[in-house]
């Protein structure tokens, strides 16, 4: 059966995180309670996320190097990883090191429950590995044709692993060309243990309702644009589905890692969904 | 009343020795009277699960009357806990070592692991012996009557292991609702039974060997007999690698009533 592969310090998995930084992502969610825009309200959620993994591996010896874990942006200035410090120009870094170089750590404040009825403000340590981007351009298709490189020669060091997950979070099409061979191509490198698992996750400044992982495309088949990426996602697998029911969802075998018109909630719960693919030994 | 005792265990497959988050413990007290055994399982993703497993397994063992009350048990555990990890805080400053950022949330959120927990009291004159168990989670018992499965306890089949068993947390307010997912259960003894306490993993291979048709047990099979260490180790890796026993920390606490 595949996806069924344990991660595991000798047979660590990867994370691979693709970011629209074109120029629409400079605006907000269309949330009137956050003003952030979608670059950087995904930069936070992504940057958060880095932080949960460090956090999930950390044990009393170190930082176990369960995962190794890459954010390739594109964008009008180009296709890359944007780690910024020490970190800057690597495509997959080992979970332990991101935890030790993060570019700096930010104080934020944290609201949380007093217990009594009332909220209360709390300094948290907030590392920062990379800072949002949003200038015109979306190139999705080099994009895509990056991370199938960075993949290859993840999966052919780690033959193995759990199959790698690729979080592809954008608001727009492609202006590169069709990504529709690019995607297929991305999910055609697999392991002994299956075949990459790609996300689309479409997010929108629109207020209308977000699509979660949907069976069938049902009315959305009429965007030509949307039943790409539905296609192209794949399905999430039996403990992703798990995942999600924790999430609330009801979803059913068939359910496709696709999301469309993403409002920041649904974006954090699919980042936790494709994260959490399997038991860590 | 003899009751003879022995742990087993293996540590996951590429993992070091040191990294075993299961714990066991028998009787610290040399008491003839009631006995005591314990196991419990640390969770992997929490913290400090190894040394708070262990925690729990002496408190079960230490614990000053036979009448257990799981929260009271639970606050025992934590006052030990609380000097464990002050001691453990000092010894990482002086070794210049401090916590680093992605520790504090862990140290925060607590140490997770499961209970099971063994009484077995000495036969009054005239009656026959009985035992109580305590379990929080999926570590179970087993009772072994001439090569027959009796009882099994907590789980009564192999397909009610989840990945979310219930846990005994480090901090203390977060086990408010242990009294509630606590489970009991009482029984009798003979001469010649054997209990077997094992950790998740060993005793989901266990529940599906018996619900598979092994419904009888030779003395000298495994787990029934009390191999040394490395024997156990050896035959941990052969069912690993024949792939009907998960990867994960192994515990078995052999007890064999005389």
């Amino acid at each position: 059966m595949p996806y069924e592969a344990e991660i595991s310090r000798a047979n660590p998995t990867c994370f691979l995180f693709l970011i629209d930084q074109s120029g629409s992502m400079a605006d907000s969610f269309g949330d009137a309670e956050d003003a952030r825009s979608k670059a950087q309200a995904l930069a936070d959620d992504v940057n958060k996320l880095l932080q949960n993994l460090c956090i999930r591996c950390a044990r009393a010896e170190g930082v176990r190097d369960y995962f190794n874990v890459g954010v390739i942006g594109f964008g009008g200035n180009g296709v890359g990883p944007v780690f910024g410090g020490v970190l800057a120009g690597r495509d997959l870094v080992p979970i332990s090191e991101v935890a030790n170089s993060p570019a700096r750590i930010e104080e934020r404040t944290k609201k949380s429950d007093d217990g009594a009825g009332g909220l209360v403000s709390q300094a948290v340590k907030f590392p920062i590995w990379f800072d949002p981007v949003a200038v015109n351009g979306t190139p999705m298709c080099q994009a895509l044709a990056y991370a199938t490189k960075v993949l290859r020669t993840f999966v052919s060091d780690h033959p193995a692993c759990f199959p790698p997950v690729v979080m592809h979070l954008t608001d727009g099409e492609a202006t590169d060309g069709d990504p529709t061979e690019n995607m297929k191509e991305i999910t055609s490198v697999a392991s002994a243990d299956g075949n990459v698992l790609l996300f689309n996750v479409h997010i929108s400044s629109r207020k209308d309702k977000p699509i979660a992982f949907p069976e069938v495309l049902g009315q959305l088949s009429v965007d030509q644009y949307a039943r790409l990426m539905f296609e192209a996602a794949s399905e999430l697998t039996p403990r992703m589905r798990d995942v999600a029911v924790e999430h609330g969802f009801q979803l059913g075998t068939g359910a496709k890692a696709y999301t469309f018109n993403a409002d920041n909630v649904l974006v954090i719960q699919a980042l936790d969904i494709g994260t959490r693919p399997s038991d860590l030994r | 009343m003899k009751a003879t005792s022995k742990a087993l265990w293996v540590q996951k497959n590429g993992n070091a020795p040191d990294e075993y988050e299961d714990a066991s413990s028998g009787d610290t007290l040399g008491r003839q009277s009631p006995r005591r055994f314990a196991v419990a399982d640390g969770a992997t993703e929490s913290l400090l699960s190894g040394p708070w497993a262990r925690t729990l397994v002496s408190s079960f063992c230490e614990y000053p009357t036979a009448n257990i009350r799981v929260e009271h048990l639970a606050y025992c555990a934590w006052q030990q806990w609380k000097e464990w990890r002050d001691e453990y805080l000092a010894q990482r400053h002086r070794a210049g070592k401090p916590i680093a950022w992605y520790e504090e949330p862990g140290l925060r959120a607590g140490a997770y692991a499961t209970l099971l927990g063994l009484i077995v009291r000495r036969p009054r004159q005239g009656q026959i012996g009985r035992w109580k168990a305590f379990a929080i989670g999926d570590s179970c018992l087993f009772q072994m009557r001439e090569g027959l499965l009796v009882v099994q306890f907590p789980l009564q089949s192999s397909a009610g292991f989840d990945n979310s068993p219930s846990l005994i947390c480090s901090v203390a307010g977060r086990n408010e609702t242990l009294q509630k997912t606590v489970q009991v259960a009482e029984g009798e003894w003979r001469i010649g039974d054997r209990f077997l306490l094992m950790t998740d993993a060993l005793a989901k291979w266990f529940m599906v060997q018996n619900e598979s048709g092994h419904s009888h047990w030779e003395n000298d099979e495994v787990p029934l007999r009390a191999i040394d260490q490395g024997e156990f180790a050896e035959w941990v890796d052969s069912r690993r690698e024949a792939d009907e026993l998960r990867n994960d920390d192994v515990t078995l606490l052999h007890i064999e009533m005389a």
